[in-house]
């Protein structure tokens, strides 16, 4: 275990190493960020309507006891943008792209495609993982602001139709509950959540044994562990951000 | 020229190789021979520190390159030792993101050169092959497994390094394409002096193309007399 996250320390150390190489080649950057936006915007999509309209539907619940309707946006907004839509849609990309980048790499190294970039002497490590770290750390962010938009949207229209809560409510509760140090809170633990997906599928992928039966272990063990640092540092970012 | 002593590496639960010692001498063709699962292809990637050896001493051009694997500080070294060596991979291990001008392209990256001088290098090399130009776009799984194999040979071959290891370049070619394949890696290393290790179970590139021939049993490599009929050593 203690071995494992010095493994995983010093790999992730030695892929930004390669930061002069990879600059110098942004189209791994771009190709990265292409391939892990298109892999998961249907998804997301779909992950964050859906979490909207549950959002709604609990907090309307919640106002049989008496409270004011714009409370759906006040504590709707926060509920969404501090933690659900940053945490639920970093799980979702580390289960559609953190397992298919362990399984790419994964493969690679099992073919040999590894080893042929090796040996024409290039870093594999710096060439493949780098450019996904990177990747992960802006897009993971994007996402996030997008899946905001979309639950936000999709709590408003729920909470009208199911509750018949004006939508002017919900704008005012939202507009004079939320505050900046919110959004920012759950952005900012976005870019971190970002770079372990990044970073941990990669290792997975890097480590994966010889074959398909080693690398379905890898991206097994890839998941688990993106997901539990990811609900691990949640839990030090609140902690911090958003104590009273 | 490459000299290796004492080499051992097992894998948990499997002894492959033991206490190994060989030479390639500058512009020689060695076959590395012996049955499958021998450990073949495991030798050819102990050299370049693909995979690390347990034990031994191997040494490229001057270079004590085991001592470079066992220290991933040293990789930067290791690899500019690496950027002399072509390898054509047992499954081609072509990038299967890449199209082929791209993946040969790579083998070049090291060099600096401008774009057009690359571009001029991918063609000749697809068509020293026996490949037309229009594979260039392509990616490896529209490609059959023996023109995977030719692309691969075309990009091992690219950036011509002094040292190139053959694994198996011949299986999964039609007849034609042995023959074209076994005069080019003759003509390769009597023309630009290349070293060549050749791990082959193709009797008729052996004989051709052999020279120095070491054969692979009871996890040692043994050299063996040119005289000796190939095929008996596998009895
Ligand atoms: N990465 C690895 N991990 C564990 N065992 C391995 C690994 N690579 C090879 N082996 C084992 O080492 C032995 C030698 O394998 P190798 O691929 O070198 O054989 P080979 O002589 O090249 O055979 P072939 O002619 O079929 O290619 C085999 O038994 C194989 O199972
Ligand atoms: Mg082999």
């Amino acid at each position: 275990m203690i071995r494992d996250l010095g493994r995983y320390l010093l790999f992730t150390f030695r892929a930004f190493t390669g930061m002069g190489y990879v600059l110098k080649r942004p189209r791994l950057i771009l190709k990265q960020i292409y391939y892990l936006g298109l892999l998961s915007l249907p998804v997301i999509s779909f992950t964050a309507i859906f979490m909207g309209m549950v959002v709604a539907l609990m907090v309307t619940y919640q106002l049989e006891v008496g409270l004011p309707k714009f409370y759906v946006g006040a504590t709707g907004g926060r509920t969404i943008l501090i933690e659900l839509a940053p945490v639920i849609i970093s799980l979702i990309v580390v289960a559609r792209v953190g397992s298919n980048i362990t399984a790419r790499i994964g493969t690679m190294k099992v073919t040999e495609q590894v080893d042929a970039l090796e040996t024409m002497g290039i870093n594999s490590v710096h060439y493949l993982a780098l450019p996904i770290f990177i990747a992960g750390t802006i897009v993971v962010p994007v996402l996030v602001i997008y899946g905001n938009l979309i639950s936000l949207v999709a709590a408003a229209v729920s909470a009208k139709v199911i509750a018949d809560i004006p939508i002017a409510d919900y704008i005012f509760g939202l507009r004079r509950y939320v505050i900046l140090n919110d959004v920012l809170g759950g952005m900012l633990k976005t870019i971190l959540f970002g770079l372990i997906m990044g970073s941990v599928s990669s290792y997975y992928g890097f480590r994966s044994e010889l074959g398909a039966e080693g690398v379905g272990k890898a991206v097994t063990q890839s998941v688990v562990t993106s997901a539990a640092l990811i609900m691990i540092f949640d839990f030090i970012v609140a902690f911090w951000v958003f104590r009273v | 020229m490459i000299k290796v002593k004492n080499l051992s590496k097992d894998f948990p639960r499997q002894k492959v190789l033991t206490d190994i010692d060989f030479t390639a001498k500058d512009g020689r063709r060695v076959l590395i021979l012996g049955k499958s699962g021998s450990g073949k292809s495991v030798f050819l990637k102990c050299i370049l520190g693909l995979l690390v050896p347990d034990t031994g001493y191997v040494e490229i051009d001057g270079t004590d390159v085991s001592a470079l694997m066992a220290k991933p500080r040293l990789k930067r070294k290791l690899t500019r030792v690496r950027q002399n060596i072509g390898y054509v991979f047992q499954g081609s291990a072509l990038l299967d993101s890449l199209t082929v001008e791209e993946n040969i392209d790579l083998a070049l990256e090291f060099k600096r050169l401008k774009k057009s001088e690359r571009d001029r290098i991918i063609n000749e090399k697809l068509k020293l092959v026996g490949l037309s130009s229009k594979v260039r776009r392509k990616y490896p799984q529209q490609l059959s497994g023996g023109m995977k194999k030719m692309v691969a040979i075309a990009r091992a071959i690219a950036s011509e390094p002094k040292y190139i290891f053959y694994d198996e370049p011949t299986t999964g070619l039609d007849p034609a394409m042995v023959v074209r394949i076994t005069k080019l890696i003759i003509e390769l290393s009597e023309r630009l002096d290349i070293t060549s290790l050749i791990v082959t179970h193709d009797m008729g590139l052996a004989r051709r193309a052999g020279q120095d021939v070491y054969f692979l049993k009871n996890y040692t490599l043994s050299r063996t007399k040119k005289s000796t009929r190939l095929e008996e050593l596998y009895e």
